[in-house]
């Protein structure tokens, strides 16, 4: 077992390269959007996105259904959906069935997380971003004047809100299987509770931040000196999703993926 | 030649669960066999080797250097696991192709190495086009082992890859490992067919209760499989006959017989005796031999708790 050994085995007959294991990755992935069962699900889920809006927005005119789509639909139905897809698909790569395959290969895991996470996310958006074509349906059946600025608008808060909470769901999943129990606490304890809370603590809250963001932007509220920005909104959005995923590889790194059960 | 792995009193306990307990080897170059009961420590010893998990205390090192997280030395292993979970939704090629890009394969290569992967453990093309979650048993064990083969390791660790095969995908898996080991690849294979790990594997791992007993490897080594077996099964035209001849020349120790179905259970006193003089023996006894079976293998008596309790 001397270091003296080291030097006398061949090298690896195939180098590690990362880009490579994202293309890898980005396949398997992928993949997954063409799937029979994953399209059926969608169109489930958007039926029910077209009953949850012609039930939610039908009252009131187009500032009801700014107000409505804020509050119900970027800031909690997209986060939620978005949590629980994450946490399933890095519950799923938790499992024998894929760990045994990918973290076997010769790919750091902090790199496996990231690169899932990507992929992960751009699939997501690209389910959302069909989801979003009933979110523009209902708003021009409700005469929503500009509305190209309101769709871009709620589109970006979309997009964050996915990164976002994707990220947290990552993280949930990678700390343990039951990720919907921290789901459900964080979302009890910061989004509903600290959230709501007048001062600079609700900035922890990441739909808080949304929320303000649309309704200034959108003109349901008047700006003043502390409104948040576009950029710092992003900013700080962006913010969590690099703390979170930073905490999440540290976990996944250090975690030992077998148990008792398989000695 | 160089050790591929080396393990210096490794145990590895989760939490009171024994896993690995202060256990020694060597992994050589060629097959090596991993042979013990359900929880004997098997798969702890594969996720170590791996870098899954790593050890409790002790030195465990492959290709020189410590396994865990260890993408140098990933790079040179490949894993064929006992489960059968699959992604779900993927074709055998597109699921190789990822796996060998994540290796560090360029698309092209990934591709065309997953198909000759494909071809070489004989899973014929016209069942590429099935999803890998609708094989058979036998149809997963061939393309778990196919991923074994796109970035072309050093070290292959398979657990139970004889798992829900016929004897001619048993032996068409036997032909490649064989083949990989003349090409320098080392194999580490665990399997329940004692059988075929006789036949495969130059070196033994025997493991019982997280433990490597010296005994158990003792009766495993080289020596021991060059001795005679204690008891043999034949099948005759007599054999009362066979066996009232063996007793007059003192050779038995005790036999069996069914006449139904024409064997003689022989239990030898001293095994040497009979083998020395094997020909002129069985010519003697007038009795018209059909079949000679070992009855035990030398690594079911290596793991006989009778034997080493």
């Amino acid at each position: 077992m001397s270091s003296a050994t080291v030097e006398s085995f061949l090298p690896p007959r195939v180098a590690p390269n990362l880009a490579r294991a994202w293309g890898g990755l980005w396949r398997l992935t992928f993949r997954r959007l063409l799937l029979p069962g994953h399209w059926l699900l969608l169109a489930i889920g958007l039926a029910v996105l077209t009953a949850l809006f012609a039930g939610g927005s039908r009252a009131g005119g187009s500032d009801h259904f700014i107000d409505w789509t804020t509050n119900f639909y970027v800031t909690f139905l997209v986060p939620v959906l978005s949590f629980m897809a994450a946490g399933g698909v890095m519950r799923d790569e938790m499992k024998s069935g894929t760990v045994d395959y990918v973290l076997t290969r010769p790919i750091p895991r902090p790199a496996v997380l990231a690169f899932k996470y990507a992929a992960h996310v751009i699939c997501t958006q690209i389910d959302f971003l069909i989801a979003f074509g009933v979110v523009v349906g209902f708003a021009a059946a409700h005469d929503v004047p500009g509305l190209a600025s309101v769709a871009a608008k709620f589109f970006f808060g979309q997009v964050l809100m996915i990164t976002a909470f994707s990220a947290f769901g990552f993280l949930c999943a990678t700390i343990t299987s039951r990720y919907i129990v921290i789901g459900l606490a964080y979302g009890g304890i910061i989004e509903a509770g600290v959230g709501q809370i007048p001062t600079q603590l609700s900035r922890l809250s990441m739909t808080h931040q949304m929320r303000e963001l649309l309704a200034v932007w959108l003109g349901r509220v008047e700006a003043h000196a502390a409104s948040p920005g576009v950029w710092s909104t992003a900013a700080i959005v962006l913010a969590f999703v690099v703390v979170v995923l930073t905490a999440a590889a540290v976990i996944f790194s250090l975690r030992e993926l077998s148990g008792p059960a398989d000695a | 030649m160089n050790a591929v792995a080396q393990a210096s009193s490794l145990s590895r306990f989760y939490g009171m669960i024994l896993g690995l307990n202060n256990v020694s080897f060597t992994i050589r170059p060629g097959i090596t066999g991993i042979v013990g009961p359900n929880g004997a420590g098997k798969t702890t010893l594969f996720r170590l080797l791996l870098g899954q998990i790593q050890p409790s205390s002790g030195e465990l090192t492959v290709f020189g250097e410590r396994p865990w997280n260890n993408p140098a030395v990933q790079a040179r292993l490949a894993y064929c696991p006992e489960s059968e979970a699959m992604p779900a939704g993927l074709r055998p090629l597109e699921w190789l192709t990822g796996l060998g890009m994540i290796s560090g394969l360029s698309a092209r290569d990934a591709d065309s190495r997953a198909r000759a992967a494909l071809i070489r453990v004989k899973l014929g093309a016209e069942h590429w086009r099935k999803r890998v979650t609708a094989y058979s048993k036998g149809m997963k064990q061939r393309v778990k082992l196919a991923q074994c083969l796109l970035h072309e390791p050093q070290l292959i660790i398979l657990d139970e890859p004889m798992n829900g095969l016929d004897p001619m995908g048993r032996e068409d898996i036997g032909v490649i490992l064989r083949q990989l080991a003349d090409d320098g690849v080392s194999v580490l294979i665990s399997s329940h067919i004692l059988h075929d790990l006789e036949t495969l594997c130059a070196d033994f791992i025997l493991l019982r209760w997280g433990r490597i007993p010296r005994s158990l490897n003792e009766a495993a080594s080289t020596d021991a499989r060059t001795r005679w077996p204690d008891a043999t099964t034949f099948r005759c035209d007599a054999p009362e006959k066979l066996a009232r001849f063996l007793f007059d020349r003192d050779l038995l120790r005790g036999c069996d017989i069914a006449a139904a179905v024409g064997t003689l259970h022989a239990r030898w006193r001293d095994p040497e005796k009979f083998f020395g003089a094997y020909h002129q023996l069985l010519l003697e006894s007038g009795v018209r031999i059909f079949e000679v079976q070992d009855t035990e293998s030398f690594l079911e008596k290596a793991i006989d708790p009778t034997v080493h309790s």
